[in-house]
């Protein structure tokens, strides 16, 4: 569960590179509107999170997120 | 609202419809304030709250079951993400009044997967509230006896031809208001979000996982308002459904700002009363346009 800095960066853009790709093949009429909101509906949730531990993590800190009291 | 979702960016659609879901809670807060003659926060407070609460120190508690404490946080955002694209899609209603009531198990499980005390009673209080959904079922009676149909494209469509359910089936806009309100926050049947509960199934849901549910009640207020003005009103382009979502928001917040927020027993017992007025609003429908 807990993760570094770096892993979640990792998460963000493979989670950015699902969405920004399931819309630009939709565009392209590559794929149909039920497969593109499938991807979405998968990715979106995990690159909002992962982009706000993103931010939120500092460089030097220990393991996020904290497991509390 | 196909061809506009064909024809655009999915993912710009949808930011933009969080950040507006966001702003049209703002709103909401800002008049119940001056309403109660208050200044009130700034009509873009909900998306600073968001904002905030992603710098915010996240942790997961002790007493926590962590894969559902996370999970479920991903599921809110999920379900809504599949309401918005059925919505852009002119798909089936029940699947978005599905979702509607899925979001009372994601509530539940908010609740349930902290450990904490106030979480389990706002989870409690959540199942105890979908009560509130029931005149939906009604609601989605009536208009298929209308419509013979449940796509949200049909729907429309018949209101291009007879004219604005909201109109033709007046009772049944009028529970479909009262089952959003029962969602909007700081009214009458907001049980859910009493002060004796902290916040609530909420609670301990801080941070980034605040940050996340608070992205899921933007989508969800922006669906839920783009949906009646869809069912009752019938097809609109874009600015005017912004500015008919900014009217219902205003009337929304008229009716949360002048009513008190009743017992979980009252507010369960009104549920029910309207369900039973709606279920004879139905027979009528049913034995006037299906004799």
């Amino acid at each position: 569960m807990m993760m570094k800095k770096k892993t979640v960066a990792r998460i963000f853009w493979a989670g950015a590179g699902v969405c920004v790709i399931a819309s630009v093949l939709f565009f392209m009429g590559m794929i149909p509107l039920p497969l593109c909101a499938a991807l979405l509906i998968v990715a979106f949730p995990v690159t909002v999170l992962s982009l706000f531990f993103c931010w939120m993590a500092g460089e030097s800190g220990g393991d996020i997120p904290f497991i509390g009291y | 609202m196909t061809s506009r979702s064909s024809g655009t960016d999915m993912i710009a659609e949808l930011v933009l419809a969080t950040f507006f879901g966001l702003l049209l809670l703002g709103i909401h807060r800002k008049i119940i304030a001056r309403i109660q003659r208050r200044p009130g926060p700034p009509i873009w407070q909900e998306i600073l709250h968001m904002l905030k609460f992603s710098f915010k120190t996240t942790w997961i508690p002790k007493t926590a079951s962590p894969v559902l404490f996370v999970g479920v946080v991903l599921i809110a955002i999920g379900i809504w993400t599949a309401a918005f694209y059925i919505l852009v899609s002119g798909g089936s209603l029940l699947v978005i009044l599905g979702i509607y009531m899925l979001h009372k198990i994601v509530e539940h499980g908010f609740g349930l997967s902290s450990g904490s005390p106030y979480g389990k009673y706002g989870g409690v209080r959540s199942v105890i509230s979908a009560a509130s959904e029931i005149p939906l079922f009604v609601t989605v009676a009536v208009i298929a006896v209308y419509t013979h149909s449940l796509d949200l494209s049909a729907i429309m469509q018949y209101q291009q031809v007879h004219g604005p359910l909201l109109i033709i089936a007046f009772p049944a806009a009028c529970a479909m208001f009262l089952v959003i309100l029962s969602k909007m926050p700081f009214g009458p049947f907001s049980i859910v979000e009493a002060k004796e509960l902290v916040s609530g199934y909420k609670t301990e849901h801080f941070g980034i996982w605040r940050a996340g549910l608070e992205i899921c009640n933007g989508l969800k207020t922006y669906v839920l308002l783009a949906v009646f003005l869809a069912v009752f009103i019938g097809p609109l382009s874009l600015p005017w459904l912004l500015v008919g979502m900014i009217l219902l928001i205003v009337i929304l917040a008229f009716a949360c700002a002048v009513t008190p927020m009743m017992s979980p027993f009252d507010s369960v017992t009104i549920q029910m009363l309207v369900t039973a007025l709606m279920l004879v609003y139905a027979a009528i429908i049913l034995m006037v346009v299906h004799p």
